[in-house]
């Protein structure tokens, strides 16, 4: 790719608009100057520019201006304008630093010039197998009268839905104020799982919140426990900006030797090269070891919760599985959590285990262990998942790491976290339970194959794609689509009709919400074009709780619209009361009720723009790209946040104090040994993940010619051994298929398959690959298990199975780069 | 310490040059001028009747000549402007836009693409890399334009555009890719002084 040779600087007279980044978790800051392309751009001079630097700039000034930063874009004025987004070199998450996702925000902007030109612009409904133009008006009466056909004939299951929690509290509280709040479905899922399970309930049950700590808190730890997260490629500037100058020693427990495991390697850290799904088991033989050395935490542990305080928890899954130390210490002693055992079936050395456990335990001059923060992630929540979390959230605990500068356990994070719940999910009304008559949150899949759910409305989610076992999901809606008549015409009444008598037949109706058209969007009844990141006000928070607002800076294209407004919409179509919203900030207001008292009230928000007179969402642009930590509160007319939870020992439980979960591999070993490969039947573990530059499922990045040319299809890491004896180089492409798709139906398998080309490497183990876990059109949830684990519903989308078999060669490796990625 | 893999380091296939790989890709070549021609006349009346690519406002920099150059150990030289650091190197595979008879002469802006710390020191010739950065460890591709292999910039590492001339000598004839720093690869600096520095 050949990249500009000059940027236009941004003049004084640019407007400022200030932000988070539409990417990762980490939420680092920038800023977009706007400015008239018939505006002369600035000069080199300080005093000549909008970022009052000299040019040349110096290195790390965060003052240059990358031609990745710069855009041209149409607004709705009809006027040509630049847009520069630019890393904020006074937001404290970032300094000025990115990653190349952030680095390219702007190559994501719609603009009429570039690739993005394909925005979603105007309602779509299918007529006769094409999507054709509609009104919102149609749009909105359409899927009234489809959702109200449904609730009255069936009840509020027939509904079923899937939403993001990324994209903004503005939208998920109007969201979840209909779905549940209004119609009360319990068919309900996320864009990365296909129920409304949790991700972490195994920490939470601890009585630990999932995100507790600051960023700081990464720079002030001595040891850094990286437990399933790939931090250097999926949480870069927390790594790069507060990991790496904290210069805290690493533990990375991963099955690949990735650029983050060989950091840690070369200064004085260790990787745990751990077979995959067997995490559990590795957590409990550290803990173990870390017992019978006596370097347990007895002062924190003497302070949590007593079997009776256990047994008084109302939470059934903490009555259940809520343990204390003492018989924690007992299933510790089953012989798998031995040394030697444990090393043979987590493939982790028991060198490297007792390593780890020093690092993490072992006492310094004071007499306490060392400052750890542990983050976990994806490979520990999408593996078995309640056994692993616990048993990793138990580590915590055990070495008294909660709480305290420096020291605490957290998600490492993926999207930002924009969830309000205006109403909870009708966990009542769940008919899925967990074998022990206790209702979990339904697996939404099997209750659209069992012809329950009649319509589903999809939001922000690729789902056909994306959701576990994929090809069999997506046949299976597919079929359930054809049932039934089309409409012939787009007339609103004939569409009513013809979806209505489709229900009626037992056939399903689905609508989608999406900014670009997408495999998911093409199967579509209708389709709804939405705003997106920069071209509406919204408000999410990072990896250490600091909520920022969008000041939007650019129009949606055509009839694109933010989703609270679309569900405002139809809801008001309905005839549902409370949806009177004039703009995001009215949502924005209302949503804080619904996070009173919680670990992200920010009424405080709300208090001072009623004290100020202005807007909520004023008040949030005051605060920029540093925005606050929640929860927030005022003192002295000033907005104050919170740096870390669970500071003077207060935990979420009822008697406050926290507790061991039960996390035995005895429970996980069964599932484990279901899901893992047969080697010989020539299977191998497909471990699925994100890769740096990519962004999930690519809406923005297909149309990035820069991460276009880095990855033109999905590849297949796979080890030069394995390599050999397939007969492959690297851009040879390879299938991935199984026949033996797990399933929690018993003697029934799924199918899947998958082609991708092949990059020879030693990242992963012999009888391990890895491929790009949301790649469009070459999709790896094809081979995802479908199954969830029954305590908390959610897939083990990382213990996939697959057959490999070489399907021929490309032009890929005089393209493209196939270098190592872990080169330190 | 660098991995080499024996099997990823296998040039392979001949690699595509940079028009060649363009054109495959679809991207359209307006505002690059690539010229293969026999003999042309310039805007300026010059006859020109090598091989030759222009670009608009470059200086023509005499840099070294191919003898100079031993498989794998850089030259730097600064070029168009002073405070734009660059490498040449002869990388012993095949790479886009790779000059001299063996298609592996490259030269490359050796500052980083992500946030301008310099890369002195971390060319890797066993893989014709650069990299990784001291700063966040970044690592770019030489024989496949500056393509980041793995890393945080948003652009390839910016790329000079070389030509050999009669007597293999081999001339910086262009940029593409801003360099970092600058808001423009001609603008806010001076020539640096001679033909070459180190």
């Amino acid at each position: 790719m050949r990249s500009k040779n000059r940027v236009p600087l941004p003049p004084r007279s640019a407007e400022v608009h200030t932000m988070s980044c539409q990417y990762c978790i980490v939420g680092c800051g920038y800023k977009a100057y706007v400015w008239p392309v018939d505006v002369p751009e600035g000069g080199p001079r300080a005093g000549e520019n909008a970022l009052g630097a000299d040019f040349p700039v110096a290195p790390m000034s965060g003052q240059w201006v990358s031609p990745g930063f710069h855009t041209v874009t149409r607004k709705k004025d009809g006027r040509d304008y630049n847009v520069v987004i630019i890393p904020d070199k006074d937001c404290v998450v970032n300094k000025g630093n990115h990653s190349s996702r952030g680095g390219t925000n702007a190559q994501a902007v719609y603009t009429p010039y570039g690739p993005t030109a394909d925005r979603l612009t105007r309602p779509l409904v299918r007529v006769g197998e094409a999507q054709q133009p509609i009104s919102w008006d149609a749009a909105a009466r359409i899927a009234a009268a489809l959702l109200k056909h449904a609730t009255e004939k069936w009840g509020p299951q027939a509904v079923g839905f899937r939403m993001f929690p990324y994209e903004f509290y503005e939208n998920t509280y109007a969201i979840t104020k209909l779905y549940f709040g209004k119609i009360g479905t319990p068919n309900a899922a996320f864009h990365n799982r296909p129920s409304f399970g949790g991700e972490t309930p195994g920490l939470e049950d601890c009585g630990i919140s999932t995100w507790s700590i600051g960023y700081v808190d990464a720079e002030k730890a001595e040891t850094v426990v990286a437990w399933g997260t790939n931090m250097y490629e999926t949480q870069d500037v927390l790594f790069t900006q507060h990991v790496m100058p904290g210069g805290a020693k690493l533990v990375v427990v991963d099955p690949r030797r990735t650029l983050t495991a060989a950091y840690a390697e070369s200064r004085g850290g260790v990787h745990l090269r751990v077979v995959p799904g067997t995490d559990a088991l590795l957590a409990g033989a550290i803990a173990r070891y870390i017992i019978e050395q006596g370097w347990e935490a007895k002062d924190f542990i003497s302070r949590m919760a007593s079997r009776a305080e256990i047994d008084a928890e109302e939470n059934w899954r903490r009555k259940k599985f809520g343990i204390t130390f003492d018989e924690f210490r007992a299933y510790l002693q089953k012989p798998e959590y031995a040394l030697d055992r444990a090393a043979e079936v987590t493939g982790v050395p028991a060198g490297k285990i007792k390593q780890a456990a020093e690092l993490i335990a072992k006492p310094g001059a004071g007499g306490r262990g060392p400052r750890t923060v542990f983050f976990i992630e994806k490979g520990a929540i999408w593996n078995i998942n309640y056994e692993t979390v616990a048993s990793i959230a138990d580590l915590a605990l055990l070495t008294g790491n909660v709480g305290e500068e420096g020291r605490g356990i957290s998600r490492a994070g993926g999207h930002q976290e924009g969830f309000m719940g205006a109403a909870g999910y009708p966990i009542d009304r769940a008919t899925d339970t967990d074998g022990d008559g206790h209702k979990i949150p339904n697996y939404l899949d099997e209750h659209i194959a069992s012809g329950e759910v009649r319509i589903q409305h999809i939001i922000g989610a690729n789902t056909m794609g994306m959701t576990a076992s994929a090809q069999w999901a997506r046949e299976m809606m597919q079929r359930r689509l054809d049932v039934g008549p089309n409409p012939e015409s787009a007339d609103p009444d004939e569409v009513i009709r013809a979806l209505k008598a489709r229900m009626d037949q037992g056939g399903l109706v689905l609508m989608v919400n999406d900014i670009y058209p997408n495999l998911t969007t093409s199967m579509a009844d209708l389709v709804f074009p939405a705003a997106m990141w920069g071209e509406h006000a919204g408000s999410r928070w990072n990896g250490e709780r600091r909520l920022r607002t969008v000041s939007p800076f650019t129009d949606p294209p055509g009839e694109a619209r933010p989703d609270w407004w679309i569900i405002a919409r139809i809801a008001k179509e309905m005839g549902y009361d409370g949806f009177d919203w004039k703009d995001d900030n009215d949502v924005f207001t209302e949503a804080a009720e619904a996070s009173k008292e919680g670990h992200e009230d920010y009424t405080a928000v709300v208090d001072l723009a009623k004290q100020q007179g202005k807007t909520a969402h004023q008040v949030m642009f005051d605060l920029g790209t540093n925005g606050v930590q929640l929860p927030a509160r005022l003192e002295g007319g000033k907005i104050v946040g919170t740096v870390r939870l669970h500071e003077g020992g207060r935990f979420d439980t009822k008697s406050g104090k926290a507790m061991f979960i039960r996390a035995e591999w005895a429970t996980a070993r069964p599932v484990w040994e279901a899901l893992r490969p047969d080697p010989s039947r020539g299977e191998f573990w497909v471990v699925s993940g994100r890769v740096d530059e990519v962004w999930q499922t690519m809406y923005t990045d297909k149309r990035k010619p820069s991460v276009t040319e880095r990855w033109p299809m999905n590849c297949v890491e796979i080890h030069p051994d394995d390599a050999k004896a397939l007969g492959v180089r690297s851009g040879d492409l390879i299938s991935l298929s199984s026949d033996r798709v797990f399933t929690a139906h018993k003697g029934v398998f799924d199918r899947g398959s998958l082609t991708a080309a092949a990059y020879v490497s030693d990242i992963v183990p012999p009888g391990v690959v890895f491929v790009n876990f949301a790649f469009p059109d070459q999709w790896a949830n094809v081979l995802v298990p479908r199954w969830l684990h029954p305590v908390n519903p959610v897939p083990p989308f990382k213990l996939a199975r697959a057959k490999l078999k070489k399907v021929g060669g490309s032009d890929l490796a005089a393209s493209t780069t196939f270098l190592p990625r872990n080169v330190i | 310490m660098s991995r080499g893999i024996a099997m990823s380091q296998d040039p392979g296939p001949k690699a595509l040059s940079r028009r060649e790989f363009l054109q495959k890709a679809g991207f359209g070549l307006a505002g690059v001028v690539v010229g293969v021609v026999a003999s042309q006349v310039l805007p300026t009346g010059e006859k020109v009747d090598k091989v030759r690519i222009a670009y608009p406002g470059h200086p023509d920099v005499r840099i070294a000549n191919l003898k100079d150059l031993k498989v794998g150990e850089p030259i730097f030289f600064e070029y168009p402007l002073k405070g734009q650091k660059n490498l040449l190197v002869k990388l012993g595979r095949p790479a886009h836009d790779g000059v001299g008879p063996d298609g592996d002469v490259v030269a490359f802006s050796s500052i980083c693409a992500h946030m301008g710390i310099p890369l002195d020191g971390a060319f890797k010739p066993e893989l014709g890399l650069i990299g990784p950065c001291p700063g966040h460890l970044s690592t770019f591709d030489l024989a496949r334009s500056g393509m980041m292999v793995m890393g945080k910039a948003s652009e390839n590492l910016p790329q000079i555009a070389l030509a050999v001339r009669d007597g293999g000598e081999i001339y910086a004839t262009g940029s593409y890719g801003l360099v970092y720093g600058f808001r423009d690869n001609l603008l806010d600096a001076t020539a640096p002084k001679g033909g070459r520095q180190g």
